[in-house]
């Protein structure tokens, strides 16, 4: 396929010695150019070499099989984790994108600019802490004789310290901290792209301010929304070091039964399990597409 | 503009034509060992696992190699499964020695991964359980019962693994290895198993008593992390490793333990296959099992050592320190690395499946 | 309401740093809140390792290249799904999102198997490719939906007035997706930043960044040195964020 491309690749140089049009679809050299780059890059890089990894969810030692697909889809260690995995995941995401979307509207509905860069900067304050420490920050919080103990013993709102950590609540909390700031950047990019005319029209008309947003801001929001959660669901599929530091042993997740298996030469059921996680989320993919068609293009 | 896009494309073409004909060989069995890598090529690539295990083996055996044989080390951390794995799989293998797991190393030597070591040339002195074919000892650590010293004491801690599964003695949390490796061995000498009778394990009775204290074990992934949970008061006690403790507790952590009925893992050295200077890796292991070496090590950091003589040259004090003296060893045992390379991948699952359920 | 709301939102996001700051001046080899006794020996112990201090200087050079890298390409991507008409668009966007959804263990594996043959693996280009990687895909998701909103009127009306399409793409589409370009290098820059398994499979004896000396430490210790370590990442990375708001500022 290598080949192919190369050569598809080099045609398009010569095309774009045409002289630039004033049209979009003259353009062929330069707009093919800024596909195939991009996809050469991940291709080159990655895919290849994913594609005989995964191979070996297929290959045994002899021969072609199903076995690998089998056990992660029957055993229930397997569906466990992946179960796991994925609920976590959701929690998190919806747990993002409430917490996230209220800022991020106040911070591009706000008046004065100074408004919008406190509440981005203060959101964003913990975003330069390395993930590594902010797991650890978490555990001082969270642990025993932690502040959020001290603090609910001090309110006498308990009177026994509470084990927090090593649950999945624990892991879903610094998770939702990780990717709050992702959730949160994208909407508001997204939300300062939705013509702010269009909402005040709608108060203009009479809507009051309630049904302007319900109306007009909150429906223009939803692809961004499906767009950033997505982005955010992804992102704590693959979640590796906080539940490897904040988990209860029993709700482990994919990424960390896949790097076991990988530690102990089990690379054929890793990849079957990778080639899981990735079923999964093109599948979620689809799904989106086929109700709010696709997010990622605009609707004329 | 355009004449970087000819520049980059040309990168591309590059990149993808090498690593298309690259890619074709993944399948570590037909890569058959060429010795075309003999003769002195004067340099060693070593990996260990980082940190101040990593300080203490450069200071003790790394400068002074160098210094006598003039051979330059280039000392690469971590160690990693699976990046050995993999170099091994696509035949670009860059390291010469690496520290790791005696049982991950005899499995990964049975699964052909490894050189065999050449014990002419390494003429041992190490013990003899810690000296397989594939894999070589180097320093031990022990698993052992550690506690909150603000919680207990001396006297009144966990004196034996059936103190440390007993939850109405001890209530509180107890922070445990998430590996099966020493962990059933705990739990069947807790259930009553004679030390010289644990193996082969019985894994049935081995879960079904760690099943009694399941809902009170916080689980710890990385070395570093019960003195912490100890100190934190997240747990009381601890199955946890020796040396770490034992740092925590001289940098002034409220830790403390003891080594009754300590389970001693060996770390050993592997040469991986097809490694490039595979005659200095044999000559550097023969340097680093020697007592002299194995003892400054030792001395830097708390970990026992698998050559007895070096053993001997320890003061009385550090073997006590260490749990090497002839009367706690009476009460300690080695771990079973060959019984670990051969179960270690489905005991796992299973423990793993345990674990989830 | 929602001001109220936004305040205790920040409040709760900054807690983490709130809490571990204090830790780098504690006395204790162990986190503990309150901080009870006062000390500076974390500090020694930081400066006293150098591999602390070129870990951190090399993640920050390795995060600017690799974010600036990534954002190029990812947007490229992201505009290719967006003005371009052609067959297999969503398979198209599965490659470019599938170095966030394959774990991290087997990207490390994969690009290890491209590298090595090429004597890419610990080196500096190395890591840099593979961080950019890492960061294409969260370009490409935010880009995309960036470009979503775009107006296309409005570059139709710049290209009727003269300008060719690469010129209404830089004086219509970009400056319109500016936020969403400015996230994308922070969700790169801090991706690559971040990162520690993939790095450990491309990296070597002379690549080591700051989070890999941290991951790879924890096998043995976990102390305070971590606390100075994040307090210095946002002592520096604040300054970044700060001196980027005064350039804005004044370039108004």
């Amino acid at each position: 396929m290598s080949k192919e491309n190369i050569k598809s690749f080099s045609g398009d140089i010569n095309a774009h010695g045409v002289p630039a049009s004033h049209r979009i679809a003259k353009a062929t050299g330069l707009k093919w150019v800024i596909m195939l780059l991009p996809l050469l890059f991940v291709v080159v890089s990655l895919i290849i070499s994913l594609l005989g990894i995964l191979k070996r969810s297929f290959v045994g030692t002899d021969g072609f099989t199903l076995d690998y697909y089998v056990k992660i889809l029957t055993e229930p260690l397997y569906t466990t984790v992946l179960l796991n995995t994925l609920k976590t995941a959701v929690i998190v995401t919806i747990a993002c994108l409430l917490l996230a979307y209220p800022a991020a509207y106040l911070s591009v509905r706000a008046k004065k600019p100074i408004v919008r860069r406190l509440i981005t900067g203060g959101i964003l304050i913990p975003y330069w802490m390395s993930m590594l420490v902010r797991i650890f920050a978490w555990q001082i919080i969270m642990q025993t004789n932690g502040v959020l103990n001290q603090l609910l013993m001090f309110f006498h709102i308990t009177d026994e310290p509470i084990q927090f950590l090593y649950t999945t609540g624990a892991v879903c909390v610094s998770m939702t901290h990780i990717l709050l700031p992702y959730m949160f950047l994208s909407l508001q990019s997204n939300m300062e792209g939705i013509d702010e005319n269009l909402s005040t029209a709608a108060l203009v008309m009479g809507a009051r301010p309630a049904r302007g947003f319900v109306d007009v801001f909150l429906p223009l929001s939803v692809p961004g929304i499906f767009a950033d959660s997505l982005m955010v669901f992804v992102l704590s599929l693959g979640f590796y070091i906080a539940p490897a530091l904040l988990d209860g042993a029993n709700n482990q997740m994919m990424s960390n039964l896949i790097e076991q298996n990988m530690n102990s030469f089990n690379t054929n059921l890793a990849a079957a399990m990778s080639f899981e996680l990735l079923v999964i989320v093109f599948v979620i993919l689809g799904i989106a597409f086929k109700f709010v068609g696709n997010i990622f293009v605009p609707k004329r | 503009m355009k004449r970087k896009y000819v520049k980059m494309m040309a990168a591309f073409m590059a990149v993808t034509m090498v690593s298309a004909m690259a890619c074709s060989c993944s399948d570590p069995s037909s890569s058959d060992s060429t010795d075309s890598e003999s003769g002195d090529t004067g340099k060693l690539v070593f990996v260990n696992w980082g940190g101040t295990n990593t300080d203490a083996r450069i200071a003790s055996a790394v400068e002074p190699f160098e210094e006598l044989t003039g051979i330059e080390v280039t000392v690469v951390t971590p160690s990693d499964y699976a990046k050995l794995i993999s170099m091994v799989e696509n035949n670009t293998t860059e390291w010469d020695i690496m520290n790791c797991d005696l049982y991950w190393g005899a499995y990964a030597g049975e699964q052909g991964y490894l050189e065999a070591i050449d014990y002419d040339v390494v003429t041992t002195r190490i013990d003899e359980e810690a000296q397989l074919e594939y894999v070589m000892g180097a320093e031990t650590y022990t698993s052992v019962i550690a506690w909150n010293t603000t919680k207990y004491d001396e006297s009144t801690a966990p004196q034996s693994w059936e103190d440390f599964f007993d939850t109405e003695k001890y209530p509180g949390k107890r922070a445990v290895w998430q590996y099966p490796v020493t962990v059933l061995e705990a739990a069947l000498l807790a259930d009553g198993v004679p030390m010289d009778e644990l193996y082969p394990l019985d894994l049935d009775r081995a879960f079904a008593k760690l099943d009694t204290i399941k809902d009170s074990i916080v689980w710890w992934t990385k070395g570093a992390e019960p003195s912490q949970m100890l100190a934190t008061g997240e747990a009381d006690i601890a199955l946890a490793w020796s040396g770490r403790i034992a740092t925590a507790r001289d940098e002034g952590s409220p830790v403390d333990m003891n080594y009754n009925e300590g389970i001693i893992i060996a770390a050993g050295w592997v040469i991986p296959k097809n490694a490039p200077n595979k005659e200095n890796a044999m000559k550097f292991l023969e340097f680093i099992s020697e007592a002299e070496q194995q003892h400054g090590f030792s001395e830097l950091i708390p970990y026992g050592s698998t050559n007895p003589e070096a053993v001997a040259l320890m003061s009385d004090e550090m073997k006590v320190e260490l749990g090497q003296s002839e009367e706690q060893l009476e009460n300690e045992m080695y771990l079973d690395s060959s019984y670990w390379a051969e179960y270690l991948p489905e005991v796992e699952e299973r423990f793993n499946a345990w674990l989830v359920s | 309401m929602l001001y109220v709301y936004c305040i205790l939102l920040i409040i709760i996001m900054i807690l983490p740093a709130l809490v571990i700051i204090p830790q780098a001046f504690t006395s204790l080899n162990y986190f503990q809140f309150p901080v009870e006794e006062y000390s500076t020996k974390w500090f020694d112990k930081f400066f006293a390792n150098e591999q602390w201090i070129v870990g951190l200087e090399r993640s920050l050079i390795i995060a600017v290249i690799s974010a600036l890298v990534a954002t190029a390409l990812g947007t490229m991507a992201a505009l290719a799904m967006n003005k371009l008409e052609f067959k297999g668009k969503s398979i198209f966007m599965s490659i470019m999102i599938s170095p966030m959804v394959v774990p991290v263990v087997v990207v490390g594996v994969a690009l290890y198997t491209t590298f090595a043959p090429i004597g890419l693996t610990n080196s500096f280009v190395g890591l840099v490719l593979a961080h950019t990687l890492l960061g294409i895909p969260m370009v490409f998701v935010t880009m995309m939906s960036g470009f979503a909103n775009v107006n296309e009127n409005l570059e139709l009306a710049a290209m009727s007035m003269g300008s060719t399409p690469i010129g209404a793409f830089f004086k219509v589409t970009l400056p319109t997706v500016r936020s969403s370009l400015v996230s994308s290098i922070l969700f790169a820059f801090v991706t690559s930043l971040d990162e520690v398994v993939v790095t450990t499979f491309v990296s070597g004896a002379n690549t080591k960044t700051l989070t890999m000396v941290m991951w790879e430490n924890m096998r043995t210790t976990i102390d305070p040195t971590l606390a100075v370590v994040a307090l210095f990442m946002i002592i520096l990375t604040m300054g970044m964020y700060i001196i980027k708001e005064i350039v804005e500022t004044k370039s108004k």
